[in-house]
């Protein structure tokens, strides 16, 4: 496991001004699943990607983008129940879904949550991507790069 | 004082002292210490080893609790730092904090420093272009600074020199304005860095596009193998340190070769607080260094004294170097220490993007990337500035990630990224001319906490900057629309002087006491044993990155302190 799992778990996570409870950390966690969900390979809750945006929105982030990070977090469940009858929790994986696209793409959200989501979706991207287990299993990372050629047939490229 | 028996100053006393440990100190002390000259390599900062201090050369990006990112603390305790792109998690350690070495900015200047054995050259970008007379000859033809008192034939064969150890690739383009090196084979261009290079040569006079000179290996020679060196992987991490010895820096090269010799002593945490000056004998003695954990003042003596500290600790140093012979500081007769100072504009880039071409995409990596060589007022006078820029060029395709999904369709997208457009991306190095009002001063009364006065800078940019600005935007877009890239996006930005890291002069070199410091062997004409051979040295910018004349001029200059030595003169 990546140091700052075992780091963030054992911290009971301190985000900047305010303290997360263990029900919010949960609700974050069924969001980055909901995002990058188990399929034949790892998702994101399992790989701990919650914890890795925590941790990046302690230390990297403005005040200012954890009060909101706090308060669109804080207006998940209601915006939930409020637009689909029932909360983000209790929803199965497709109605997620749903949620995750109107808070995104809709007008209903308030910016706080249109914020929250924004940096919970870049951060557990980056956080998925350069996981140890993304980085050793499902795209291998090469330290030593292959060597360089700049006339490679793009119609050999696999992604 | 500490240690003032006799027995205790004869073993602080050695042929030579190295003022600073690296990309210039480097070669001095290789140079010194292969004449068999017992040389004390000084550096103000820690050791660091080649190979067993890059704690981070190693980690997988995950091994980096932020990937690579700064947290915001530092950041915000780092205002100055923050904005040199090389600082990042895994580079951390090689820089210096805005703390630790607090300096005045009359007008905004970013300093930024490495104090460690190896200095920046752990850091640097490693381009490695030479000069040409076009650019020797530049203050003499266009009436500004003073005339260099070398030409390219002086240190032609210490280019080779230092080429040929270092391990420079390139190709040999055989242009006027960038002379050929001793070359390892060069970085391969790419399809669309290809195309450019053809458009720019057919459409445009004396333009040309071609591999920039690098310092990293493309493949080990003898003179690299026997430094324990091999072939550059194309990681592309070498600002933590190369394990492979992949690219050149004092540590991985000049360092422990100059260890080998036996005739090498390194002592890390000195502060150099100045140079020691002997009235009767009318020359430099040694250097009064502080060690920067103890604080304790210790003098250590020598025939001859290298200061190599990077441009302003080493005017800063001079400066310091007070006595009732030289109350401006060492040298200082004319008054112009510490002035003349400048650096390279980069203050213009441009991007765009490229439909065609696609039947081809890159594989792989490569430490390298393009380069033009100045073309402006080359050859004459051609627009209403002076001087000219160089470009860097690079081109690639992008890899696409769509994000806008969620679910397994985004899990999908992003571990199969599509192949994107080619984009290409631009940026000037222009020559900014050395002016007396661009200068550095010992502040009057703020000191740093060991005991030094602060340094006062104050530089900034002028009209013929802007002017070259606009036409490099002017110019670069034009080639741009002649290759046929679409969508270009134009950067003009005011960063502060400093952050392109090539802050040079201040000590310049010139044929005449009355308007330079030093002479064409880097000696200060009024103390003949001391050499300035780092940028503080520079009498005029060009547009080359710099660190390889500074190599291939202290070569030079140990070179010629040896042979003067040898016969009595110093």
């Amino acid at each position: 496991m990546p140091r700052y799992i075992r780091e963030a778990a054992a911290d009971n996570i301190a985000v900047g001004a305010f303290e997360i409870e263990e029900r919010e950390q949960a609700l974050l966690s069924e969001v980055v699943e909901a995002l990058i969900p188990k399929t034949d390979t790892k998702g994101a809750k399992e790989i701990g990607v919650h914890l890795f945006v925590l941790k990046m929105l302690d230390d990297c982030h403005s005040e200012s983008e954890q009060q909101s990070f706090a308060k669109g977090l804080g207006q998940l469940e209601a915006f939930s129940r409020n637009r689909f009858g029932l909360s983000f929790m209790e929803s199965d994986r497709s109605s997620r879904e749903d949620v995750i696209a109107e808070i995104s793409e809709g007008r209903e959200a308030s910016s706080d949550l249109k914020q929250f989501l924004r940096l919970v979706k870049r951060r557990a991207i980056q956080g998925y991507l350069e996981s140890e287990y993304v980085m050793t299993h499902v795209i291998p990372h090469k330290m030593i790069p292959d060597p360089y050629d700049g006339f490679y047939p793009a119609k050999n490229f696999r992604s | 004082m500490a240690n003032i028996s006799i027995d205790g100053r004869k073993t602080r006393t050695y042929d030579a002292i190295v003022v600073g440990s690296g990309i210039s100190g480097g070669w001095a002390a290789k140079e010194l210490t292969e004449a068999g000259l017992k040389t004390l390599v000084l550096e103000r900062g820690r050791d660091v080893k080649h190979l067993v201090d890059y704690p981070t050369a190693n980690k997988m990006p995950f091994e980096f609790p932020h990937r690579g990112e700064i947290p915001r603390e530092k950041r915000e305790a780092n205002p100055i730092l923050s904005r040199a792109g090389a600082w990042g998690e895994d580079s951390d350690h090689f820089f210096v904090k805005d703390d630790e070495h607090p300096y005045v900015q009359k007008k905004p200047f970013g300093w930024i420093r490495g104090y460690q054995v190896g200095g920046r050259s752990l850091l640097w970008a490693r381009q490695t272009q030479r000069w040409s007379d076009y650019d020797f000859e530049g203050p003499a033809r266009d009436g500004f600074a003073v005339d260099w008192p070398i030409r390219y034939r002086d240190i032609a064969p210490w280019y080779s020199h230092v080429e040929k150890f270092a391990g420079i690739s390139g190709n040999k383009d055989g242009l006027p304005a960038l002379p050929d090196g001793e070359f390892l084979p060069p970085n391969p261009l790419n399809a669309v860095e290809k195309h450019f290079a053809r458009v720019v040569e057919e459409k445009f006079e004396n333009r040309h596009l071609i591999a920039a000179r690098f310092a990293n290996l493309t493949k080990a020679g003898p003179e690299q193998r026997a430094q324990g060196r091999t072939r550059c992987l194309s990681r592309r991490l070498c600002r933590r340190g190369c394990p492979f010895g992949g690219y050149f820096s004092s540590n991985s090269s000049t360092l422990p070769w100059a260890e080998r010799t036996g005739n090498l002593e390194l002592r890390p945490h000195s502060v150099v607080h100045s140079i020691l000056y002997d009235e009767k004998k009318g020359k430099a003695s040694g250097v009064r260094v502080i060690d920067s954990n103890t604080k304790e003042s210790t003098e250590y003596y020598s025939r001859i004294v290298f200061l190599n500290a990077s441009a302003l600790n080493t005017n800063l140093i001079l400066l310091n170097s007070k006595s009732s012979r030289f109350p401006e500081g060492l040298g200082n007769d004319n008054g112009l220490l510490g002035k003349y100072i400048a650096f390279h504009n980069y203050n213009t880039g441009i991007r765009a993007d490229f439909d065609g071409l696609k039947e081809f995409a890159t594989f792989g990596q490569r430490p390298g990337s393009a380069y033009m060589p100045r073309f402006r007022n080359l050859f004459r006078q051609e627009t209403d500035f002076l001087r000219g820029y160089a470009t860097g060029f690079a081109a690639g395709r992008r890899l696409n990630r769509d994000t806008s999904g969620q679910g397994e369709e985004l899990k999908e997208a992003l571990r199969n990224p599509k192949l994107g457009n080619w984009y290409v991306s631009s940026h000037m190095m222009g020559e900014t001319l050395p002016k007396e009002s661009n200068s550095v001063r010992l502040h009057r009364t703020k000191t740093d906490e060991w005991g030094i006065p602060l340094l006062e800078v104050d530089i900034d940019y002028d009209d013929n900057d802007r002017k070259m600005e606009l036409d490099a935007l002017e110019q670069l877009s034009e080639m741009y629309e002649a290759a046929g890239f679409k969508n270009i996006r134009a950067r003009h930005e005011r960063k502060a002087p400093g952050l392109d890291i090539h802050e040079m002069g201040g000590v310049r070199m010139g044929r005449d006491p009355k308007t330079s410091l030093l002479n064409k062997w880097n000696q200060l004409h009024a103390c003949k044993n001391v050499f300035v051979t780092d940028g503080a040295c520079m009498t005029s910018t060009s547009t080359q990155n710099p660190s390889l004349t500074y190599m291939a001029i202290t070569a030079r200059a140990a070179d010629s302190a040896v042979e003067e030595l040898g016969k009595g003169n110093l």
